[in-house]
């Protein structure tokens, strides 16, 4: 009788582990890892929190690792040890095309095409949609998008007596000011620049806008060939350089990331990110705004160099339809308008996103008033960064700071660039057609 | 005097040494060494993180030696950057060192100051010189201005100077730890020596060369390999500031091994780079160490083999 009861004790006791068990296997659990700053860090948790309450079943566990280079040392190391997290964050320029080649993220299209309504692929920016493709097929929905605007310190230009610039500015008026704008102490020594970043800064990736603009062209359409020596592009960049080597109104190499002298008063203009406006709005003791990148003196045309932040789902997640259903919230309206558009920091991916992002700076009256430019920017002359297939940005990290060297041979310092760039293509195997 | 103790007293005394030595040991046989000998496999294959690693026998040392430009770049540069860094290192951590075991009030206050920089995250002082080494706006460029009228040097963004910038950062880094281990040495000089030659009437100078300095040989001896292993690690700096560049000046190996195994996920050739760096510190190491017994002075030596 005793052993009975304790038989049966045991069999309840087995079927309350089972049901529990059972009952556990119902909740998924999802990890989204993030590339962002302390701040940011916090709106992806109330996003995640806001699909949970919608989804109960689906828990999300944000994990944000900071740093912008490690973050893709982590994710190469995931890869290996195949522990890549659900949903991971990815940036065009980065080497996206990269990780896609080693089959990181899940194919995307048959469920894009399933909840075409949802997705809205036409409120994409046009020129995103490269970078969120690998051969044409879809491997991640857009979060952000950003381009690089001309910042101008106001206080400056008054007292400089110079008009401030617009949004229809040649690259010859933003020579002009930058002259009136550069000011050298009796001994020589320049004391404030017109422009404090040089035409070539950021040069892997937002720098060739200014040479695309200038008429000239690093890659075949086709990203197959390179076009870096052509006489177009030597016109180009040689154009830029002088900036720096024959008017002296931006510093010359030396200068390393995130010194900024526009920051400190010592400069009154420069190139920074759309990513950077609150970083701006707290450094900057000054009154500014910010400006469209300046057009070609002669054509009137613009090309803008963007490229922007992106979800992926990982080919190895065991949940995919429930990583789908929040990824689909996460670069959807709601998550936008809470990740972006409210605190006003980026520039959404959604073009109905930017109008409400747009609405809430002009009620706002925050710094910079002209924070549009970034958006006009994107509809009008964006152009996708060229994809990383192969390592192009080793010679032009390493070469672009040179071509604000007086010294530099420009024609022979973009055939360098140019031969390395070829044997780069020709190292992964792909035929080299220029 | 071995010969008082019998063996069993031997073994004992190898037993303690191996269990003080055992946290390490097992560390490293389980952490280090099992990843240590899974590169030297893959430094024969090749290996892109996703695909299994492909056996390609010898061929990765072969590319290096003959088809790799930066392979060779990188090797330059290191080198150059070791050369410098060697001799300056040593002579002013010993000079500091020098003045800091004078008997002074005030002296051990002095010391931690100078210790100071090794113990500050490497990352921060980093961006702090960065700032020092400005062109335009940082303090050594102003001093220049205003001393010699003349405009100062690009700094990080010339091909030129940017490996003296580097040295000048590592130095200011690493004079702690090296200064502290002659301290040490120093202090562990019989005082009696001094005396004597005092009384013989040697002056200091003498006396730094015909004492402090022979006494001092075995310290040096592990400074200088120390230093030498330290200096061929070099990443820190470039992977901040520089990317390598302007123009591959600052392409440290290290470094382009990190981008060979990172940024393009070639692991398999990273191994080789890793196996060949192990092979050059070896190499080096071992012609210090063979030389040493020229210009190291061992107390023990005389008394042991005559």
């Amino acid at each position: 009788m005793k052993r009975g009861i304790a038989w049966s004790l045991s069999l309840a006791m087995l079927a309350v582990v089972v049901a529990f068990g059972a009952s556990a296997a119902d909740t998924v659990n999802l990890t989204l890892m993030i590339n962002h700053g302390a701040d940011d860090a916090p709106l992806f948790t109330t996003v995640a929190n806001n699909f949970t309450a919608k989804h109960p079943n689906i828990k999300i566990d944000v994990v944000n690792v900071a740093s912008g280079n490690q973050y893709y040392d982590k994710l190469a190391t995931q890869m290996v040890s195949d522990t890549v997290p659900d949903l991971f964050y990815m940036r065009g320029g980065s080497g996206d095309a990269k990780y896609y080649d080693k089959g990181i993220a899940h194919p995307l299209d048959d469920v894009i095409k399933r909840d075409a309504a949802e997705v809205n692929v036409p409120d994409f920016i046009q020129s995103q949609i490269a970078e969120l493709q690998y051969k044409g097929s879809w491997r991640a929905l857009p979060y952000d998008y950003s381009v690089i605007g001309l910042f101008y310190n106001k206080k400056l230009f008054d007292a400089a007596g110079v008009k401030y610039p617009t949004d229809d500015w040649t690259w010859d008026d933003l020579l002009k000011a930058a002259q009136k704008l550069t000011k050298k102490s009796s001994s020589g020594v320049v004391t404030q620049y017109g422009l404090a970043t040089s035409p070539f800064a950021f040069a892997t990736n937002f720098a060739l806008g200014n040479i695309w603009t200038m008429g000239g062209e690093m890659l075949t359409n086709d990203n197959s060939g390179v076009l870096l020596d052509s006489p177009e592009t030597i016109k180009a960049v040689t154009y830029l350089a002088e900036f720096v080597t024959k008017y002296g109104v931006a510093p010359g190499p030396g200068t390393v990331n995130d010194q900024n002298p526009f920051f400190t008063g010592q400069a009154a203009m420069c190139f920074d990110g759309s990513w950077a406006t609150m970083q701006y709005r707290s450094n900057c003791s000054f009154p500014f705004d910010v400006a469209m990148m300046p057009k070609n003196p002669t054509t009137g045309k613009r090309v803008v160099a963007a490229t922007g932040g992106s979800f992926a789902i990982s080919n190895h997640t065991k949940h995919f339809e429930e990583a789908w259903q929040f990824l689909k919230y996460l670069t959807g309206p709601e998550a936008e308008t809470i990740l972006i558009a409210t605190p006003i920091r980026s520039v959404p991916a959604r073009i109905s996103i930017q109008k409400v992002w747009a609405a809430n700076i002009s009620k706002g009256g925050l710094a910079p008033k002209n924070v549009e430019a970034f958006a006009k920017e994107e509809q009008l002359s964006a152009r996708n960064c060229p994809p990383v297939y192969f390592d192009w940005t080793t010679s032009v990290s390493n070469i672009f700071p040179t071509l604000t060297d007086s010294k530099t041979n420009i024609p022979q310092a973009l055939k360098d660039c140019a031969n390395q760039i070829r044997d780069a293509i020709g190292a992964v195997g792909l035929k080299v057609t220029k | 005097m071995r010969g008082q103790f019998g063996s069993r007293e031997r073994t004992k005394e190898a037993i303690a040494g191996y269990l003080f030595l055992s946290p390490w040991i097992i560390g490293f046989i389980f952490i280090t060494g099992g990843p240590i000998l899974v590169t030297l496999i893959l430094s024969f294959t090749q290996y892109d993180l996703v695909s299994a690693p492909r056996f390609v026998g010898l061929r990765n040392y072969v590319t290096m030696f003959t088809h790799d430009q930066l392979f060779w770049q990188s090797l330059k540069v290191t080198a150059l950057y070791t050369v410098g860094l060697l001799p300056a290192l040593l002579v002013i951590s010993l000079l500091f060192a020098i003045l800091l075991n004078r008997k002074l009030p005030g002296m051990s206050t002095m010391r931690t100051i100078y210790y100071l920089p090794s113990i500050l995250p490497s990352v921060a002082t980093t961006f702090v010189w960065a700032w020092v080494l400005n062109p335009d706006f940082g303090v050594f460029n102003s001093f220049i201005r205003g001393l010699l009228g003349v405009a100062g040097p690009r700094w990080l963004g010339s091909a030129q100077w940017v490996i003296p910038s580097f040295l000048m950062m590592s130095i200011w880094g690493s004079i702690g730890p090296t200064m502290v281990i002659f301290l040490a040495g120093m202090q562990g000089i019989p005082e009696q020596l001094y005396e004597a030659a005092r009384v013989d009437g040697a002056s200091n100078v003498r006396q730094f060369f015909s004492i402090t300095l022979p006494m001092l040989s075995p310290v040096i001896l592990f400074n200088l390999i120390m230093s030498l292993i330290g200096s061929f690690q070099v990443f820190t700096g470039t992977y901040l500031l520089t990317q390598g560049g302007p123009n591959y000046a600052s392409y440290f190996y290290v470094f382009y091994l990190y981008k060979n195994a990172f940024t393009q996920f070639k692991m398999g050739y990273a191994s080789a780079l890793a196996w060949v760096m192990f092979l050059i510190i070896l190499a080096c190491t071992m012609v210090v160490l063979r030389s040493s017994s020229i210009w190291v002075y061992y107390q023990s030596d005389k008394s042991d083999k005559k």
